[in-house]
């Protein structure tokens, strides 16, 4: 996939076709122009205008460009009942599994740089599917995710907006692989700076208890979480060679022995990466006993769900324990666990999204 | 040794063992020529080759190969057991210089014990008649283990070993003239140099000493050549033509960091101490300290990776002689922008006193030039960045880079349309600029496989079509990706790939034909290794046609004969005009969405 040009790319390239002697190349310029600013945000589409005005009628008609000054009055909206937001390619690849997608399929890009998936879930005693996007943020860090969510939610506007990924864990609660559902995020890393100490002052997001309140029966479909994991687990194995995804040898041995935990509990995610197992410490100073995971992203995930007034959740695998020398061979596997559970909770209705408001 | 009668020429074959390799190769006339010389060496002046040079390869990856000793020992049994029955000698080819394995001159170690192994273990069994010649990069010393175990077999002369420097355990072996074979054989490392010279291109600002600036275009990367420089530099320091070795190398690598590493293994093979990196104040001051120590004068060799008016390495010479008791009487360049000869020429360059200065220069090459008042000068007229000499860009090509490579290549109406589709209209020369840039583009290019899909070049097999117009833009991009990265190539001749697209539904059919007709190209992936990862190569993607067809013929393999089917894995190309086609993985170093691709 190509990286997305930069408005002075764009600039380059009209500037190129302008003073192209040439009328050949010059249509040749204009064409990678058009299709390179279609694909950017509001500002690339001024270069479409520049385009249109450089071209002659017979390769930008007049129907081209009311399309496009129709397009910046009214940018593309893309219906869904669920959002899915991943961070990294291990978390997507993690997500396109378990809602069924192959690993090769590229989505498609929307203005602005983003790229959604589209998938459809069948639910259980329902007819209609639920509508899914799903897309990558591809950085890290809560300021990046919000305005990356930011773009996404100018194209679309789901009922519910969902974080899946991977996290740290804290050692003495949860193992490798588990899963933690966030009952609450909080911004641990915000704190006062003062002369003689720094003083945290965390900022906290709860998740709407109408969607905490099923987690607490997953207990009675750990069994079809758990054969719904191990055979999509059993593909990756046969797939290996060809996705180069990473397993740990024990789950790649025999899927089947691994049985994760899903578990109710506050999230920590601040803009530190931490490799230095101090989760535990955080949260004592923080006083949240129930502090499972830590990540990087929820805080400005769930900020802007809050803005938007747009109901969201955040499912987190633990991959490792934010320790030194952390390995990465469980990210895979801890991503899709939290994909899995999620998937069951959709379909099984456990998960009832005729509970929570249309937005408007 | 297996007798040989008078009248009759003798028989032999070719044992098919490819370590560290992805494909397997089909053996062509030369390597006939080459057996028959050596079976000359062996004091038999006639002999007449018995085994079919379609027989695939037994490969083994260089995975395997390092961490899977076994899988070396069952493929080189294999190999033994599967040659013709009416040869009297076999021929194992291991050797770094004319052998068949890629990679033998850096796995070396104990893969020869296992190559060893798998010969003891089918010597009993291949008849008392027949020998076996064993073409090794080194010999094996008389108490390494190996040697040991086969003893027996070398006394009775059924297993004759031969090494590249021409030493063999067959007393009357012509070794000399062996030695001198393979030297012509070997490919000239400045020849590989010139191949693997990455020019990168870019904005590359210069200031001027009387004020102002210019951009040279070039930036030159020699990094993907270590053991050609690591040659040549060893051949040059030394010198030549009853010149001495110097005591000393000092050298100035500016942006060019590839030139440390093969100048200091050269440096070591010289018995030298390691070269002084005199662009650097620590260099200096460590070769300040050095002198202070050196009773006599002491003669220098300066190494720079380019030059080209050469007052910089004029002034830096006479500094050094200036700084220490030396005497700089060569200066050896990898690069020149002047010179009287195009390879391995020399220049003098003036000093402040006599005598002149002697460049002894590996490659000429241009670099361009462009003055700020020139129109397409793009930093100073459309505001392109200058590019960093310390970055090494990777990745797709940026907007600024692609179109700068096809406003100076050309557009034109494409050229051989294949018959299953309509013309894409005007198109860059990619031919072009694939054959003054293949080499930089090959580099591009690579990045983004290994990064997606290959994390080895000798593990991956990239096919392509073999065109036969004049403009061969996919034959050679091949070409210089194999030169570049050492994967291995596979040509399937265009004229099969557009009988597979015109056949259709009969697709399966006709693609089961072609294999049976056992073309090189069915040889080389039928021996492929099983863990060989294969990717499809073209200069462009547009419509997909082609490049579907020729993943028909690769993934055939699974019903063609071969133990496991080969995956396409991804398709590269230089430029894809159909990115919104989301069914093929392609990986592009620059992609728009043609409006006669969607039509």
């Amino acid at each position: 996939m190509a990286k997305e040009a930069s408005l002075e790319e764009l600039r380059f390239l009209t500037g190129l076709a302008r003073a192209a002697p040439d009328p050949i190349l010059r249509r040749l310029l204009l064409e990678d122009l058009v299709w390179t600013a279609s694909r950017g945000g509001a500002q690339s589409q001024d270069f479409l205008l520049r385009a249109a005005a450089l071209s002659p009628p017979e390769y930008f008609p007049r129907s081209d460009l009311i399309d496009l000054l129709e397009s910046r009055l009214r940018p593309p909206r893309y219906d869904a009942d669920v959002l899915i937001v991943t961070v990294k390619k291990p978390e997507l690849d993690a997500v396109l599994s378990a809602f069924d997608l192959p690993s090769s399929d590229m989505g498609f890009p929307i203005p602005g740089g983003a790229r959604f998936w589209r998938a459809k879930l069948p639910r259980a005693r329902s007819a209609t599917p639920l509508s899914l996007l799903i897309t990558v943020v591809g950085e890290a860090q809560n300021y990046k995710m919000s305005s990356f969510m930011h773009t996404v939610l100018s194209h679309c506007r789901p009922r519910l907006a969902v974080l899946v990924g991977m996290a740290a864990g804290q050692k003495r609660k949860v193992n490798l692989g588990n899963v933690v559902v966030a009952s609450e995020v909080v911004d641990y890393a915000n704190a006062v700076l003062t002369e003689e100490e720094v003083i945290p002052d965390p900022q906290n997001f709860l998740v709407e208890q109408t969607l905490t309140r099923p987690i607490y029966l997953f207990d009675r479909i750990r069994e079809a979480w758990y054969a719904d994991l191990h055979a999509r687990l059993d593909e990756a194995v046969r797939q290996l060679a060809e996705t180069g995804i990473t397993l740990p040898a024990a789950v790649r041995n025999r899927p089947a022995s691994f049985l994760p935990r899903l578990d109710l509990g506050v999230i920590l995610a601040g803009d530190l990466l931490m490799e230095d197992e101090s989760l535990q410490f955080r949260a004592d100073q923080l006083k949240r006993r129930r502090a499972l995971a830590a990540e990087m992203e929820g805080a400005g995930f769930a900020c802007i769900c809050r803005e938007a007034h747009l109901s969201w959740m955040v499912f987190r695998g633990v991959a490792d324990f934010g320790g030194p020398n952390r390995r990465k061979d469980w990210q895979f596997v801890a991503a899709l666990a939290a994909a899995t559970a999620l998937r069951l909770l959709l379909s099984s209705l456990l998960l009832d999204l005729g509970t929570i408001e249309q937005p408007s | 040794m297996a007798s040989t009668s008078g009248s009759e020429p003798a028989t032999y074959d070719i044992a098919r063992l490819r370590l560290a390799a992805a494909s397997s190769q089909a053996l062509d006339r030369d390597d006939l020529h080459f057996y028959e010389a050596v079976c000359e060496f062996m004091g038999i002046s006639d002999s007449r080759f018995v085994g079919s040079v379609n027989q695939p390869f037994h490969t083994v990856t260089p995975d395997q190969t390092t961490l899977t000793p076994e899988a070396v020992v069952a493929a080189t049994t294999s190999a033994l057991k599967e040659s013709a029955d009416a040869a009297q000698f076999i021929f194992l080819n291991i050797s770094a210089a004319v052998g068949y394995s890629p990679m033998a001159a850096t796995i070396g170690g104990s893969v020869e014990n296992q190559v060893i192994e798998g010969l003891h273990n089918v010597m009993s069994s291949i008849g008392p008649d027949r020998t076996v010649i064993v073409l090794l990069p080194a010999m094996l010393p008389d108490k390494d283990l190996s040697r040991v175990v086969i003893d027996p077999w070398i006394h009775a002369e059924r297993v004759i070993l031969v090494s590249d420097d021409g030493r063999s355990t067959l007393p009357t072996f012509a070794g000399d003239e062996y030695r001198e074979l393979i030297s012509r054989l070997r490919e000239a490392p400045i020849n590989s140099l010139r191949q693997k010279l990455i020019r990168r291109q870019g904005w590359f600002r210069r200031e001027i000493v009387s004020g102002g600036h210019r951009y040279f275009r070039t930036l030159f990367d020699c990094s993907r050549s270590v053991q050609e420089l690591q040659q040549l530099l060893l051949e040059s320091i030394k010198g030549q033509h009853g010149s001495k070795t110097p005591d000393v190398v000092l050298y100035d690598p500016g942006p060019s960091k590839w030139i440390r590493n093969p100048l200091a293994a050269a440096c070591v093979a010289l018995g030298l101490d390691d070269a002084y990196d005199v662009g650097l104040r620590e260099g200096r001051e460590r070769l300040a300290r050095a002198a202070k120590r050196w009773r006599r004068a002491r003669r220098a060799v300066i190494v720079v990776p380019f030059i080209d008016t050469g007052d910089t390495t004029v002034a830096l010479a006479e500094w050094c002689e200036t700084a220490a008791p030396i005497e700089v009487d060569r200066v050896v360049a990898v690069l020149s922008t002047a010179g009287g000869s195009r390879d391995a020429g020399f220049r003098r360059l003036r000093r402040s006193e006599p005598p002149m200065l002697r460049v002894d220069y590996f490659l000429r090459v241009e670099q361009d030039f462009v003055e700020t008042t020139q129109n397409d000068c793009y930093p100073e007229t459309l505001g392109v960045p200058e590019s960093d000499v310390n970055d090494d860009p990777t990745g797709p090509l940026s907007v600024y880079e692609f179109w700068d490579l096809a406003i100076r290549a050309g557009v034109y109406e494409e050229r051989d349309v294949p018959p299953h589709r309509a013309s894409v209209g005007v198109i860059p020369n990619f031919h072009f600029m694939i054959k003054e840039h293949g080499q930089w583009l090959s580099h591009r290019l690579w990045s983004m496989v290994s990064d997606s899909v290959a994390d080895s070049a000798q593990s991956t097999i990239l096919v392509c079509p073999q065109e036969e117009s004049e403009d061969p833009a996919s034959s050679t991009l091949a070409n210089h990706m194999r030169n570049i990265t050492g994967a291995e190539v596979v040509k399937v001749p265009r004229r099969d790939i557009e009988r597979v697209v015109e056949a259709g539904e009969s697709a399966t059919a006709l693609v089961e034909e072609l294999w049976a007709a056992t073309p090189p190209w069915s040889v080389e992936l039928m021996g492929a290794s099983s863990e060989a990862r294969v990717c499809l190569l073209d200069d462009f993607v547009s419509s997909g046609a082609t490049i579907d067809a020729l993943r028909e013929i690769v993934e055939f393999s699974g019903r063609s004969g071969r133990p496991s089917r080969l995956k396409v894995l991804a398709v590269c190309c230089i430029a894809n005009f159909d990115p919104s086609a989301r069914t093929r993985h392609v990986i592009a170093l620059y992609e728009w969405q043609r409006k006669s691709s969607q039509s």
